[in-house]
């Protein structure tokens, strides 16, 4: 009887409570999971993500901004010197590169390109010597 | 997104990175391009067009002729004007170490044809002489013409190579490239971005030892010239003779001990860096009062770079 009594005191919607309760921390977790599994299964993508158009845009103004030491004409009495190359910025050639291959499936000309930096094991440098 | 295709579009074109070797002005050209492939075909034809008009060996060439004009006006193409004033200023620069007029001598003792092609030879008239002093050389820009000093030859030489160097670089810059490195026979000029992490590499041959290098420099937009009394060598009558020409003897530099055997040089332009690599040479110094980039080798084995030269070494 006690414990008839003790159902008879259980409001039926606490009994909905818990149910719901339960099933909103099972979707929680199930989300949760799905997320996580989905994430790690998209992460070797990532690098081929598209960068934001603000760095495409630095990387091609940087590339664009590579100066070139102007000759003179007529010729200049003494020649000037170059800059050492320690002082100056690294060109962003390699960093631009990927973002070539990140291009849309809806941009089907940037297939073929070469970045330069898979060239670059390839590419020798020049000899400076008396003319031969 | 369509100003991000487009970028993505222009990208294409910018890393394509092209390098080749061939033939010309006498000497091997190494040319690498970062930029569109119709930047090597343009290249080929300009160095091309620039030894038919500066080549001494060339019988039609603007040199040529102004080498048999006796004192004469001779018109010339513009790009054989700007040659003649870098010749003149580098005379005068050097205080006569680097002399562009000593083709008499050279053809004096055998360099009279062209070593790449033994039927084209460079005639001179009887009364040519080499050490003129070019300060008197007449150029008329409004109808493109050019008076020598009576008597008075040019060489290019070196010069022509560093200068044409300089001229073509800039030009592909101009059409596009984001990156160009170009030697003409070991003068070299860089501009723009290049492969290695921005930088171009150069190696700085060994005067004897093909097989042994001098260490490696690091340019960006800049230029280096070497020259060498091993380069060009030849024998006539059972003596060996070298290009290197005393300009006061009209002779080949004379070699002791401890003579400088190469010298290379960086500046700004590969036209000065191959006058003052010679000027090196020839006037027997390391260009310490200079403050140029320089790195010699002696004939005893030694080498010496400057502080400024230090500045460029990658290693």
């Amino acid at each position: 009887m006690t414990t008839n009594r003790v159902r008879r005191d259980r409001h039926p919607a606490r009994s909905a409570r818990i149910l719901s309760t339960g099933i909103a921390l099972s979707a929680t977790f199930g989300l949760t999971s799905a997320y996580g599994i989905s994430a790690r299964a998209q992460q070797p993508q990532d690098p081929i993500v598209p960068p934001t158009d603000g760095a495409q845009t630095d990387s091609l103004q940087s590339l664009s901004t590579s100066p070139l030491v102007a000759l003179s004409n007529p010729a200049p009495a003494l020649p000037a010197k170059t800059v050492p190359t320690a002082t100056e910025t690294p060109s962003p050639v390699a960093t631009a590169a990927p973002a070539v291959t990140a291009a849309p499936a809806t941009i089907p000309q940037v297939v073929a390109t070469i970045p330069v930096q898979v060239v670059v094991p390839v590419w020798t440098p020049p000899q400076t010597s008396g003319s031969n | 997104m369509d100003s991000t295709t487009d970028q993505r579009i222009e990208l294409r074109f910018v890393d394509t990175l092209t390098q080749v070797v061939f033939p010309a002005m006498g000497n091997t050209v190494n040319l690498t391009v970062i930029g569109d492939d119709e930047l090597v075909v343009y290249s080929r034809k300009r160095i091309s067009e620039l030894e038919r008009l500066w080549s001494r060996f060339v019988t039609s060439s603007d040199i040529s002729r102004l080498n048999r004009a006796e004192g004469r006006s001779t018109p010339v193409h513009p790009d054989t004007i700007t040659l003649v004033r870098y010749l003149v200023d580098a005379q005068r620069v050097t205080n006569g170490l680097f002399d562009p007029t000593i083709t008499p001598s050279l053809n004096k003792i055998g360099y009279s044809a062209s070593r790449t092609n033994s039927q084209q030879v460079c005639e001179l008239p009887k009364d040519t002489q080499s050490h003129v002093d070019l300060t008197t050389t007449t150029i008329d820009e409004r109808f493109g013409a050019v008076t020598l000093p009576h008597r008075a030859t040019l060489d290019p030489g070196g010069l022509g190579k560093g200068l044409a160097a300089d001229l073509v670089a800039r030009e592909l810059m101009g059409r596009g490239a984001t990156g160009v490195c170009l030697s003409i026979g070991g003068d070299i000029r860089c501009a723009g971005a290049g492969p290695i992490d921005g930088s171009w590499l150069i190696v700085v041959a060994h005067p004897t030892d093909p097989s042994r290098t001098l260490g490696t420099i690091r340019l960006n937009d800049g230029a280096v010239a070497t020259s060498s009394v091993h380069a060009k060598r030849w024998f006539e009558n059972e003596v060996e003779h070298h290009h290197v020409i005393e300009p006061t003897y009209g002779a080949p530099l004379t070699i002791d001990q401890d003579s400088i055997i190469q010298s290379s040089v960086i500046a700004a332009e590969a036209v000065w860096a191959e006058v003052f690599a010679t000027m090196s040479l020839v006037g027997k110094n390391e260009l310490v009062d200079h403050d140029l980039a320089c790195l010699t080798v002696r004939s005893n084995g030694s080498t010496h770079a400057n502080a400024r030269w230090k500045e460029f070494d990658s290693e």
